[in-house]
C-alpha cells in the first residue's frame, strides 16, 4: 500500500488544459459560444459549487494524515 | 476497433445470428453518425479506448490481547460519493454551457474515458499483546483520482470564464 503523501498536484495544470482544449477541439466545441450561453447567475452557482467541492476534496486529502496527531 | 466488415454477412437464419446482424447495422449506423459529428477526424476509433485499472479493495483489522489502540481508517464510502459529485459537477458544467445535445455528450465521455480507474487498496492490520498503538490509514489511491477529477473541473470552468 502506498503512503505517498509527497506531492499536492496528482497532475500538472498544463496536461489538464491540454486535455480540456484538446476534446473541445476535437469534437468541434466553440468555447467562446458556449461562454455567451452561461448567465450570471449560472455562473456564481458554478462557481459555488467549484469551491464547495475544492474544500471537500481538500479536507478529504488534508485533514486524513492530521487525524492521527490527535491525542487520546 | 471495426470488428465486423461490410463483407461480413450471416447467412444462417437462427435467433442469435439474426440479432447479431441486426447489432451490426446499429453498430453501422452509430459509427456514421459519430464521422458526420468529427468531420475532421482523421482516425475514428468508436468503443471503448479506455483501460480499465480495477483494484478492489479489502480491509482487515485484528486486534488481539491489546489495550488502548487507536485506529483510523479512512472511509472509502465518503471517497466515492465525493467522486460520483465530482463526475455529476463536470456533466453539469458541460451540459449547462454547451447543451445536452449529442455533441456535448460526446465531450462529457471523452473527458471520462482518460480518467476511468478503479483503484482502491488491500489492507491488513494485525495488533498483537501490544498496548498504547496508533494506527492509521488513508486511502491514497482514490484521494488521488478525486484530484484527478477536481483539477480537470476547475480546468474546465477556468476555460469557461466561471472562475
Amino acid at each position: 500500500m502506498s503512503d505517498s503523501q509527497k506531492n499536492p498536484k496528482v497532475l500538472s495544470d498544463k496536461i489538464i488544459d491540454l486535455l480540456v482544449s484538446n476534446t473541445f477541439q476535437k469534437n468541434g466545441v466553440n468555447v467562446e459560444k458556449a461562454k455567451q450561453k452561461l448567465s450570471d447567475e449560472q455562473k456564481q452557482m458554478l462557481k459555488d459549487l467549484v469551491t464547495d467541492l475544492t474544500s471537500q476534496v481538500n479536507s478529504f486529502v488534508k485533514e486524513q494524515p492530521s487525524q492521527q496527531k490527535k491525542p487520546k | 476497433m471495426a470488428k465486423y466488415s461490410d463483407e461480413h454477412k450471416h447467412k444462417c437464419q437462427c435467433k442469435k445470428c439474426e440479432r447479431k446482424s441486426r447489432q451490426d447495422v446499429q453498430d453501422a449506423e452509430e459509427m456514421r453518425v459519430l464521422e458526420d459529428m468529427r468531420d475532421d477526424a482523421e482516425v475514428l476509433q468508436p468503443g471503448t479506448q479506455a483501460s480499465i485499472i480495477d483494484q478492489e479493495s479489502d480491509e482487515l483489522v485484528w486486534i488481539k490481547d491489546s489495550c488502548n489502540i487507536d485506529v483510523q481508517s479512512t472511509d472509502t464510502q465518503a471517497a466515492v460519493s465525493l467522486q460520483v459529485g465530482l463526475q455529476l459537477a463536470i456533466a453539469l458544467v458541460i451540459s449547462i454551457t454547451i447543451g445536452d445535445s449529442d455533441e456535448g455528450q460526446t465531450v462529457a465521455q471523452d473527458l471520462f474515458q482518460y480518467l476511468d480507474a478503479d483503484q482502491t487498496n488491500k489492507q491488513r492490520i494485525l495488533i498483537d499483546n501490544s498496548k498504547d498503538v496508533t494506527v492509521t490509514t488513508t486511502d491514497t489511491d482514490l484521494s488521488v483520482n478525486i484530484q484527478a477529477l477536481l483539477e480537470v473541473l476547475v480546468a474546465l470552468v477556468v476555460r469557461l470564464d466561471v472562475l
